[in-house]
């Protein structure tokens, strides 16, 4: 009978485990030495920065706080005016960071810091760049002039890779006549950002028409948006990727689908279109699992030029300026600026940089290496005109109006003369 | 030394005391009658063969009523199989068994049991293969079957209250009149066939998740009935047996611990879930008191919280990264928040 006894008193004891249940904690308020961060990064990409924080927080013991938005631009300018500013904002136009160093809200990067970037990226990757380096910190760079293709339709279809812009026309129209697919995935929708991936398709097209001194004129505001090299660009860009429904879904669907979805017909098992000229950083945007490489699921070429023997590219990037000086905001930058900054984003995928001191090994995979390297060896290679221009034209008429234009409710006169307007451009 | 310190006084805590209580505790042998009607849960010898054939079909039809008003989403239907649900009876059979360390029976009553299991889910199977393809969207699955896939401790508290009913009430026919209401409170088929109907569906993990049901309202009450009817005067009649209780119980208690691991484990998520509701709510009303929440999905997965709201307001809406870090300070946590915002205008026209 004692067995019993001794029963009872264990199941008794265990009936009480049993109904215990725990709660997790509450979160409280921000610590004053909290190093805020604000960014354009969301989704996959917040995760990744996120590690980048965590190496930083567990070196230094000093917390970050990260908020990531896709409406960046808008909701920064409104954070910088009205004194809700972050402690430091990774941006991706040098035209918003030039607007709030005319607002003077920035603070200037520390000696060691401006030091620690130049010697990070040397003087040739920085001789073009559209950063002040007095207070960005060149963080994250991609090439916006890559076209995706799927080796394995391009091998049933008998299609080359075309080495010339006239080559990819001819493709293009080839694509076109067949019955099969389409040539281009492409759409424009990103919310309050929509239009964007019209203008790199234009600034590619004026940067291999035009050349070089074109661009750069234009993209610096020396040159009138109706210049007859600029409103060719337009002309082309309609003709080739967006009339006569050579876009997947047609016109509708270039409004209408998310831009991070654009790509998505290309993957389908019968696919919808042939080519998705789209930034490096659209890897991110591909199926889970994608494979890239010339035997992968899919590779890319880089947008050709006139000539054969030509490589041009329009590249685009984040930078880091800060809104405070204070001890941990300015070890914060000065961790950016170094080759660790991004070390932990390279080795989760989809971070390149133009820093030297970065061998090409150190990269995620073939597919990162391959597109650093190509930042590294090329030498025509210009950043996107429009990140460069005024946050109020570049981020925000220009995509408007450009969507305007493709939905047909603005003429391609009025758009390029706005623009001139906007920016004070005499024709 | 030794011997003063016997002859003290020994002061006890009232936790003590309880203790002192409880050992002393040692109930009487049951009476005859509760004997034996603990011993009809499963018949033996030649009653044995149609006690199986009226067990099958009462479980057959049972598991059918149940299954139409799963699909049905009929909540009334349901609590009908219940009550023709005859698993119940080998149930507490094993827990009998259990307490009186009597193997044959045991064994006896987990057969009839597995016996009951496979048939609730084989005709759920078979009633989804016939009708659910017709009556139901398997993105958007009825109630009755959604509420069955998502077992919590709530549940394992209510089986575990139940099973000890069923302890009580079996061996006194006077209150036998209460045992359906044991049945509908544990319900035992439903799950079952909820199980066949998402597997016939092929959702996976719905199955899973009935299915834990099921065996979570199986351990607990066979271990909350072995308890009361161990508390009833129900114990081995040898030696043997009773030092084998200890064994025994703690058997079932395992068992019961071990499906109470994934239950805590979704209550907690179920916890954070309302947590994080709550928080989206306040912070969206801190955000913008004049906004209106049409649809809230919210839910927090591998500690993150992701918040997918459409709402409607007038004019602009502020801007979102306000909420979102909002809602993660309230929430302590990251946040992925999607927002879809409806301009709430009225327009009225009239024509005459």
């Amino acid at each position: 009978m004692r067995a019993v006894r001794r029963c009872g008193w264990f199941l008794l004891v265990a009936l009480v485990g049993i109904a215990a249940t725990a709660c997790a904690g509450d979160g409280g308020p921000l610590d004053e030495s909290t190093v805020t961060v604000f960014g354009p990064y969301v989704g996959a990409d917040a995760d990744r920065f996120a590690e980048v924080i965590a190496d930083f927080e567990s070196s230094t013991g000093i917390d970050v706080a990260y908020t990531g938005s896709v409406d960046f631009v808008s909701d920064l300018r409104q954070r910088a005016l009205g004194n809700q500013q972050p402690d430091v904002a990774m941006v991706p136009q040098p035209g918003v960071v030039d607007t709030l160093v005319d607002d003077e809200v920035l603070e200037p990067l520390e000696i060691d810091t401006v030091r620690a970037v130049r010697e990070g990226f040397g003087d040739t990757a920085l001789e073009a760049t559209p950063w002040n380096l007095r207070f960005a910190v060149p963080y994250r760079s991609n090439v916006k002039s890559l076209v995706w293709y799927r080796p394995d339709v391009f091998a049933e279809n008998g299609w080359e890779v075309p080495q010339t812009l006239d080559e990819l026309n001819s493709l293009a129209n080839d694509i076109d006549a067949g019955d099969t697919m389409v040539p281009w995935c492409f759409s424009v929708f990103a919310g309050s950002s929509t239009g964007w991936p019209a203008t790199d398709w234009i600034e590619d097209l004026v940067l291999r028409r035009a050349g070089v001194d074109v661009y750069e004129q234009w993209a610096q505001g020396e040159l009138s948006w109706q210049a007859r090299e600029i409103h060719d660009a337009f002309e082309e860009f309609r003709e080739l990727v967006v009339d006569n429904e050579r876009s997947a879904g047609g016109l509708r669907s270039v409004l209408q689908t998310e831009v991070s979805s654009a790509g998505d017909p290309l993957f389908a098992d019968t696919p919808g279109c042939a080519m998705y000229k789209q930034a490096s950083f659209a890897e991110d945007w591909f199926p889970g699992g994608t494979t890239v490489g010339p035997d992968a699921d899919v590779d890319y070429f880089v947008l050709p030029t006139e000539a054969k023997d030509e490589t041009s590219l329009v590249t685009a990037g984040d930078a880091a300026v800060a809104f405070a000086d204070r001890p941990n905001v300015n070890r914060f930058m000065a961790f950016l600026a170094s080759a660790d900054g991004g070390r932990a984003w390279a080795d989760e995928g989809g971070f390149i940089s133009r820093r030297t001191d970065v061998d090409l090994d150190q990269y995620y995979d073939d597919a990162d290496a391959g597109v650093a390297a190509l930042l590294q060896t090329r030498t025509t290679a210009r950043f996107d005109a429009s990140d460069m221009l005024p946050a109020a034209v570049g981020s925000d008429l220009l995509w408007s109006q450009i969507t305007d234009w493709l939905n047909g409710s603005l003429n391609l006169d009025d758009l390029l003369a706005s623009l001139d307007e906007a920016l004070g451009i005499e024709d | 030394m030794s011997d003063s310190v016997a002859d003290e006084p020994v002061r006890l805590t009232s936790l003590g005391t309880i203790a002192g209580w409880l050992g002393r505790f040692e109930p009487a042998d049951p009476d005859a009658d509760a004997v034996e009607a603990v011993e009809e849960l499963l018949p033996t010898g030649s009653d044995t063969w149609p006690y199986l054939r009226r067990f099958t079909a009462l479980t057959a039809l049972s598991a059918s009523i149940a299954a139409f008003g799963l699909l049905a989403d009929s909540g009334a239907v349901v609590i009908g199989a219940m009550l023709v649900a005859p698993l119940m009876t080998p149930i507490i059979g094993a827990s009998a068994a259990t307490v009186t360390a009597d193997n044959r029976r045991l064994g006896r009553a987990v057969l009839i049991i597995a016996l009951g299991t496979f048939v609730a889910i084989l005709v759920g199977w078979l009633v989804s293969f016939i009708a659910a393809g017709r009556v139901i969207d398997v993105r958007s699955l009825p109630t009755e079957i959604r509420s069955r896939t998502f077992p919590g401790l709530l549940d394992l508290g209510i089986a575990i209250t139940a099973g000890a009913a069923a302890g009580y009430i079996q061996p006194r026919r006077s209150a036998i009149s209460a045992l359906p209401g044991v049945g509908i409170a544990v319900a035992l088929v439903p799950p079952l066939a909820t199980v066949g109907i998402t597997l016939e569906l092929g959702l996976g993990s719905d199955s899973r998740n009935a299915f834990l049901l099921y065996l979570t309202n199986l351990a607990a009450i066979i271990f909350s009935a072995a308890l009361v009817l161990l508390a009833s005067g129900f114990r081995p009649h040898d030696a043997e047996g009773r030092r084998s209780l200890w064994v025994r119980l703690a058997t079932t208690l395992v068992a019961v611990l071990l499906v109470a691991i994934p239950l805590t484990l979704h209550t907690r998520s179920v916890i954070r879930d309302l947590r994080l509701r709550s928080a989206v709510v306040a912070a969206v009303e801190n955000w913008d008191p004049d906004i209106e929440i049409l649809n809230q999905q919210a839910d927090v997965a591998g500690g993150r919280a992701e918040v997918d709201l459409l709402v409607a307001g007038r004019g602009d809406p502020r801007p979102v990264y306000q909420l979102a870090e909002d809602i993660g300070a309230r929430f302590g946590g990251p946040v992925d928040l999607r927002v879809r915002y409806q301009s709430n205008e009225l327009f009225v026209v009239s024509t005459r």
